[in-house]
């Protein structure tokens, strides 16, 4: 089964988190912010394999844990797709929740670094700005 | 009774040298469509683990099974469902060019898919008029994978398969194992000390140390014990202090 679906996250194989828990943190995210809203097909478990050359087993497993906390579903015929029962897109204050630890992570790293608040915000607008212009 | 997806079994499986022990009690169970990576430091009983379930040399005590066979006494039948690279490739003929080499290990099997023979022989750019023993360390190594790989065997064990392939050759071979383990569900075993390919491709890790077993099981879980800033790498470092 072939598909066309984007591949919408990032895998890094040689990271400490597990590569199953990195597809699950960004589908988590991705189903969160709207950018994935129900319905929305993922690429299949070959194709992500495939592309980010890792095991099948290991996507699969991913896949598994989000349909089991209902973010994802499986539909004959299409393989996964985000929930159609799933709240469209989490509030706020839910997301704010979410992507809270990797700031905080940025604040340490700023303070080890010796960089000044106005420096890494003005860096993280640059960055952010660079992101919406793609 | 045995089950039927376990491809791999051995069984307090121990071994020694004159008077030094290399292995010690092993347990291992490798089910259909596992890809498990073995990794230990040098002289930790990887090679002699693998000849052992291979049946390449005699148990001092334990039992090891393969395909439900028992690996001292493997049948022709089930020898022909393994694919085995060898650490070192000095079995082959040297003065054999590397077609000729290729024709005649398949003539001793009932199947020998050349397609899939061609089509990795061009993918390496490994010169098929070229004589094996001119070739270099990792061009032998890229022939003795390919010559594993004719017989469309359900289990592959490699020994340290890529110790001398580029970075390029490696993400090859990465992407052929998929390719296989997708379309044929094909189960896995490799040594290596590489340990970002065995992130890449391995769900499953066992880790040799002073002879015995010292981890076996998902890497996602053995990560998980760890702080997220500690790689395989910076894990086997830790577990072999």
């Amino acid at each position: 089964m072939d598909d066309n679906n984007e591949i919408i996250f990032q895998i890094q194989p040689s990271s400490g988190v597990p590569i199953y828990k990195q597809i699950v943190d960004q589908v988590e995210r991705l189903v969160a912010s709207g950018n994935l809203s129900p319905g929305d097909e993922l690429p299949s478990v070959r194709r992500v394999a495939m592309y980010f050359q890792v095991n099948p087993m290991t996507v699969s497993k991913a896949y598994s844990m989000l349909e089991n906390s209902n973010i994802l579903e499986r539909r004959r015929g299409l393989g996964m797709v985000v929930s159609t029962d799933i709240k469209s897109s989490k509030t706020l204050k839910e997301r704010i929740e979410i992507i809270k630890p990797g700031l905080e992570e940025i604040a340490d790293q700023a303070k080890q670094l010796d960089l000044s608040r106005d420096r890494v915000i003005e860096l993280l607008s640059k960055i952010m700005e660079n992101k919406d212009g793609k | 009774m045995e089950n039927n997806d376990v491809v791999i079994r051995l069984d307090k499986v121990s071994k020694s040298y004159r008077n030094k022990q290399v292995l010690k009690d092993i347990d291992l169970t490798i089910r259909k469509g596992t890809i498990m990576g073995l990794i230990g430091k040098n002289g930790a009983g990887k090679t002699t683990m693998i000849k052992a379930l291979l049946g390449l040399l005699k148990l001092d005590s334990g039992k090891a099974t393969v395909f439900g066979e028992d690996s001292w006494d493997l049948p022709g039948e089930v020898k022909h469902r393994i694919g085995y690279v060898p650490q070192k490739t000095d079995m082959f003929s040297g003065w054999m060019r590397v077609k000729d080499l290729l024709d005649y290990i398949g003539a001793f099997y009932n199947i020998w898919n050349k397609d899939k023979i061609s089509k990795l022989v061009k993918e390496w750019s490994i010169d098929p008029d070229a004589r094996f023993r001119d070739l270099s360390e990792g061009e032998k190594q890229k022939v003795a994978i390919v010559a594993a790989m004719g017989h469309d065997p359900e289990l592959y064990i490699f020994d340290e398969p890529v110790a001398s392939l580029d970075p390029i050759a490696r993400r090859t071979f990465i992407k052929e194992l998929i390719d296989l383990n997708l379309d044929s569900g094909s189960t896995m075993l490799f040594s290596t000390h590489i340990t970002s390919d065995l992130e890449r491709i391995a769900a499953d890790v066992a880790l040799l140390k002073d002879n015995e077993i010292k981890y076996k099981g998902s890497l996602s879980d053995l990560k998980e014990q760890y702080s997220e800033k500690m790689n395989l790498e910076d894990i086997f470092i830790e577990l072999n202090k």
